[in-house]
């Protein structure tokens, strides 16, 4: 898989986005869940808050709400997603 | 009004220390810098995760819920109202300046969602898991008396056995410099708080008897004798005017109270903020707790043109 992204750059910006004050980048593991109980914990306003990200840094508009889903799995997903589109 | 209504528990986040106690409050000089909110742990009440995108007026409301809740052993009250006289201001002014600068694209969420004055009554709600009834009252001068008003036809109708009533007001350096610039409270420190009350229908363990209500923007003189003739008292009968003035000049703004009359003022506690009367109903509240010797408190507001009375009762006097 050719994947470059430089995923500490992208868990810099989710911590700026979403506050995420008691969280390091080096404490965001790539494949943990981003919502859920078993990883971040994070919600749908987050997740809004994610597609702003998104837009804002990247210009990638995520035009399609149900694409959002398998985007925002995990910061691995999100990366790739970001790097195929921008 | 019928039936009765009584302050179960009270507490205060204000310019004094973190849930100061009655008896050892600071006095702040007239024409005072801004006084700001002395905060509790945030820690000790709100989970990390959900206070990250709560801004200080949504966190000071949950912390003094839940510690006015435990004060009288209460886990989820029956319902919760809101006063506030701007809300949650910070967050609106964020995301009014970030609707500028973006030149009205990619606007964040958060900011606009809590913007909105039912937030704070909102995320009490979420915190404590209180499903009841919910609501929020934002009438400027008049935000805890409303709030105050509703809790009270609530528990008189026998629709819930408790109420949480909760009053806020926040400083933000924008609405700083708009007070100053202009002249708005007349000298008075500008300053923030925030206060809770749980409102029941039983006497037993409870600090006072809230006896009425009212709000008035007609001449203060003839509304405070005819709200005391109303519930068939006199000025005879009430121990001692609480005022909204400064310690320095009690009456400056109620000359029409009996010069015989005992008054005394909470503003050099708190300074003035739309809901600072909440202050005064809460250093009211734990007067009548510890002093068996006022039998009825007047308390009296003033905030620009409108005055409000609320009338309280000592319990160990009856």
């Amino acid at each position: 898989m050719h994947f470059m992204m430089d995923t500490l750059k992208l868990k810099t910006q989710i911590i700026e986005a979403l506050n995420l004050e008691e969280l390091k980048p080096e404490d965001i593991n790539d494949e943990a869940p981003l919502f859920g109980p078993d990883g971040l914990g994070l919600d749908s306003i987050d997740a809004l808050e994610l597609i702003v990200l998104m837009e804002k840094n990247y210009g990638i508009k995520l035009s399609d709400p149900a694409k959002a889903k398998s985007v925002f799995v995990n910061v691995s997903t999100m990366a790739r997603f970001i790097e195929e589109n921008k | 009004m019928k039936g009765r209504v009584y302050i179960t528990s009270s507490a205060a986040i204000s310019a004094q220390e973190p849930f100061a106690e009655y008896k050892r409050l600071e006095a702040f000089p007239f024409r005072a810098e801004k006084l700001m909110c002395k905060d509790p742990d945030f820690r000790s009440f709100i989970d990390p995760m959900a206070a990250r995108r709560m801004s200080s007026i949504v966190k000071r409301g949950i912390a003094v819920s839940k510690h006015v809740l435990e004060g009288c052993g209460l886990a989820v009250p029956d319902a919760i109202i809101t006063g506030t006289g701007n809300g949650c201001v910070a967050d609106t002014e964020v995301f009014l300046s970030k609707m500028i600068s973006e030149g009205e694209q990619m606007l964040n969420p958060s900011k606009f969602i809590s913007s909105t004055p039912n937030t704070i009554g909102s995320q009490i709600a979420i915190a404590l898991g209180c499903k009841g009834f919910n609501s929020t009252h934002v009438n400027d001068r008049f935000a805890l008396e409303g709030a105050l008003l509703e809790a009270m036809l609530l528990l008189e109708k026998g629709a819930v056995g408790n109420v949480l009533l909760c009053a806020a007001d926040q400083m933000t350096d924008v609405l700083y410099n708009l007070v100053n610039r202009r002249w708005l409270w007349e000298g008075y420190p500008v300053s923030e708080g925030s206060m809770a009350f749980v409102l029941g229908r039983t006497s037993e363990d409870a600090l006072c008897e809230i006896e009425d209500v009212l709000m008035t923007r007609s001449n203060p003189s003839w509304e405070a004798d005819r709200f005391l003739s109303g519930k068939g008292l006199s000025w005879n009968d009430i121990d001692l005017a609480v005022t909204s003035d400064f310690s320095a000049c009690p009456r400056e703004h109620f000359a029409f109270i009996p010069e015989n009359k005992t008054v005394k003022t909470y503003k050099q506690y708190c300074g003035e903020f739309f809901t600072a009367s909440a202050f005064g109903l809460w250093y009211c509240s734990q007067m009548l707790k510890e002093d068996t010797a006022v039998r009825r408190i007047l308390l009296m507001g003033k905030n620009g043109g409108a005055y409000s009375f609320i009338l309280l009762k000592n319990l160990c006097t009856n």
